[in-house]
């Protein structure tokens, strides 16, 4: 199976790759979500979470170069056999189909919420959608490359929390230690949830052209990188509003930059949407790249790109079927529930698998 | 492929279901919010009129009365030819009568909106808030310009604290620290700035002149960019003659609060620091270059501001404002003892003991 030049992507790619997969539709919420399980101490959690990703994203890239394969289905068929192989195949198509409807339906909750009250959700869903298919249908470089660009509007998602700064109360951020250990782990599972996107290694790395040992930084770089990102915000939003006024504010992030104004950016939290909006895109490319991968790799059609705008379309229908919050919100406690079971249970049965049947490293077969 | 993909985005990136067209909505500049004798809300709005001629703009001012503050708005819509938009509010005046008793509530629809418009500025009216709204000023088009403006200036000398809808929030959902905004009055038909409301939680429960909240905030270290005094220093015959009078400006504010916390005798003590380095603007005595002049002018304010401060906090503690946040740091460092009793119940009972030192570093041209 040969692959052409333009599928390779380098391990400084591939930390973009997994930042702006990682970084998305939980940017807005993990402050309260975090709020609800540890109060103030919900950085600290985070930053446990970060560390566990960590380890599971090293254990990964473990496993697939112990026996490298032309994708990662192949290695699950190698590993657990044809038929379970095939199962579990299924199962990850079905959850990346999940995760992208999940991202999808979020999106559309804060749009509809914070800017378009009044315009269809088809055509805000399309939005998004129109965009990942036509970028999504290219070569896997130019996505990455795509990611890479995108990635200076982080610098914009921190520079604009700067300006709550003014009305920061530091107090807010104690008294520490009041919780048990239990809610730090509870929490820290949670705001696991909210990094998912690490997973991509398991499936990117035949892609991968470059030393086994940068692609290994280059991970943990990344995973560095989001969970900063992501203890600044909730610091953040933290600092600013008073305890018992956070579990009032589904979006904090946002609404704390409604109280500033200036003569030339009359409203802040739109900047910020803005930008906001491109990170979930790429969370949202993300999925739907690693779904038209499953379709190369099973059906007969051996081929990736026309199968994108099937993929998007399944997507889409389901999220069309989810209108209140309410059940948005059974949908993201679906998701939560059934995560751990991708990215934590498979890949360890997967490797112990491996591990039995491959004690040696193996070359390319 | 490329071709359709464009038209798709021209057609699906024009927004023009959001679209919000200048010529379908009111744009409301002020609005007011009183209360009934039935406790209904009685909610004015002054709203900008495009006029005919460039040079004047008209103001529409309409009020209604209901249940709740978007059932007036509802209200109000039947009066007006277009839809009401509050996203461009500059001023927020509620009634001193709805903020005695909860002025929350009244707040919901501001914070409850995604287009609200937090960063307006929120003023307590000493009387009917609706009042203000109705004064036709002349050198501005209206009167929340004005008061928006006015606002703006105590800042800057001080006067009140920086503060708009959104700022102000956090205070209201946290014990241990409370909120001040400014008052305005209506005195011979024009708003006048004067004093800063202090609160209990959501309620206003008195109110400073502006003199002790300027004490306040350059207690809380809260120095904007010019503060100044008058002080008298002499105690001649002639009381009120303007040779007994300093006048001064602070050149730096320098202030810290420290909170011991004795759990057995359930004794708090906030002792607040807080050194002035003066500039004098106006001494008619002179003799600012004898060190013994100095030295006694110095000692005096010392002991004068110091025994203004102890004032602003026993009226402080009478209103149950912690308006310094000392529960904050009782919360932030004893968790435990916070946690035995509201400290709404401890804080009119704990010591204070304010000291305010006071160095002069400059006096102008003159000695």
């Amino acid at each position: 199976m040969s692959i052409s030049q333009n599928h390779f992507i380098s391990p400084n790619q591939l930390l973009f790759f997994i930042i702006q997969t990682q970084i998305g539709i939980a940017i807005l919420q993990l402050p309260i979500d975090m709020f609800k399980i540890v109060k103030w101490e919900g950085w600290i959690a985070v930053i446990i979470s970060g560390f566990c990703l960590q380890l599971l994203a090293l254990s990964y890239l473990f496993i697939v170069s112990r026996w490298p394969q032309p994708s990662f289905f192949t290695l699950t068929k190698k590993g657990l056999g044809n038929i379970i192989g095939n199962i579990v195949n299924f199962l990850y198509f079905v959850y990346f189909i999940i995760v992208g409807t999940h991202i999808l339906t979020l999106y559309y909750e804060t749009i509809s919420v914070w800017l378009f009250p009044e315009t269809p959700k088809l055509f805000i869903l399309l939005l998004i959608v129109i965009a990942a298919v036509y970028l999504v249908q290219e070569d896997l470089q130019l996505i990455a490359r795509f990611y890479g660009i995108v990635s200076i509007l982080l610098i914009l998602i921190i520079v604009v929390q700067l300006t709550s700064y003014s009305a920061a109360q530091p107090l807010n951020l104690l008294p520490l230690g009041l919780n048990s250990p239990l809610d730090y782990i509870k929490a820290s599972t949670l705001s696991i949830q909210s990094m998912l996107g690490f997973e991509i290694v398991l499936f990117l790395y035949p892609y991968l052209k470059g030393e086994y040992k940068k692609i290994k930084l280059m991970t943990v770089f990344a995973i560095g990188i989001t969970t900063t990102i992501y203890v600044f915000t909730i610091i953040s939003s933290y600092l600013f509003f008073s305890p018992d006024e956070i579990l009032l504010i589904p979006h904090p992030v946002l609404y704390m930059l409604k109280a500033f104004t200036s003569s030339f950016v009359d409203r802040l939290d739109l900047l910020f949407i803005s930008v906001w909006i491109v990170s979930v895109s790429t969370s949202f490319m993300t999925y739907l790249f690693l779904a038209s991968l499953y379709v190369k790799n099973t059906l007969p059609i051996k081929r990736r790109k026309p199968a994108v705008p099937f993929v998007a379309l399944i997507m889409l229908i389901v999220a069309m079927q989810y209108e209140s919050n309410l059940e948005i919100e059974a949908f993201g406690d679906f998701m939560h529930m059934i995560s751990p079971i991708f990215f934590l249970l498979l890949p360890l049965i997967l490797g112990i698998a491996v591990f039995i049947r491959a004690p040696k490293k193996e070359a390319m077969s | 492929m490329r071709v359709i993909l464009f038209i798709l985005c021209i057609l699906l990136c024009t927004s023009c279901w959001d679209a919000r067209q200048l010529r379908d909505i009111t744009v409301v500049k002020a609005s007011a919010i009183d209360v009934s004798e039935e406790g209904h809300i009685i909610l004015s709005v002054a709203s900008l009129v495009a006029a005919s001629d460039q040079r004047s703009a008209a103001i529409q001012i309409e009020s209604a009365i209901d249940h709740s503050e978007r059932g007036a708005r509802l209200e109000l819509e039947s009066r007006y030819s277009e839809s009401i938009d509050f996203s461009k509010l500059r001023t927020l005046f509620v009634s001193n009568k709805v903020a005695e008793n909860d002025i929350y509530p009244y707040l919901d629809a501001y914070y409850r909106s995604p287009r609200g418009a937090l960063a307006s500025k929120l003023v307590i009216v000493d009387g009917l808030a609706s009042q203000i709204i109705n004064i036709q000023p002349t050198d501005r088009p209206h009167t929340s310009e004005l008061v928006a403006d006015m606002v703006h200036a105590g800042e800057q000398q001080t006067l009140i604290p920086i503060t708009n809808i959104q700022l102000v929030c956090p205070f209201f959902f946290d014990d241990g620290s409370d909120a001040l905004i400014p008052v305005v009055k209506l005195e011979n038909g024009k708003p006048v700035l004067n004093a800063v409301a202090i609160f209990n939680n959501k309620q206003m429960s008195g109110t400073l002149n502006l003199r002790e909240s300027k004490l306040i905030l350059l207690m809380k270290g809260a120095k904007q960019s010019r503060a100044l005094l008058v002080n008298q220093v002499n105690d001649s015959n002639e009381g009120e003659n303007i040779e007994n009078f300093i006048s001064y400006k602070v050149e730096k504010a320098k202030s810290s609060l420290k909170v011991d916390v004795d759990p057995s005798a359930d004794k708090v003590t906030a002792r607040v620091n807080t050194k002035l380095e003066i500039n004098v603007l106006e001494f008619p005595h002179d003799k600012l270059t004898e060190p013994g002049v100095i030295k006694d002018l110095e000692e005096l304010l010392t002991q004068q501001l110091t025994d203004e401060a102890l004032e602003v906090f026993k009226k402080l503690q009478e209103a149950n404002c912690d308006a310094l946040g000392v529960g904050k740091r009782v919360f932030a460092f004893h968790p435990s003892y916070y946690e035995q009793k509201s400290w709404k119940e401890r804080y009119p009972s704990i010591t204070i003991e304010p000291s305010i030192q006071v160095e002069i570093v400059r006096h102008g041209v003159l000695d």
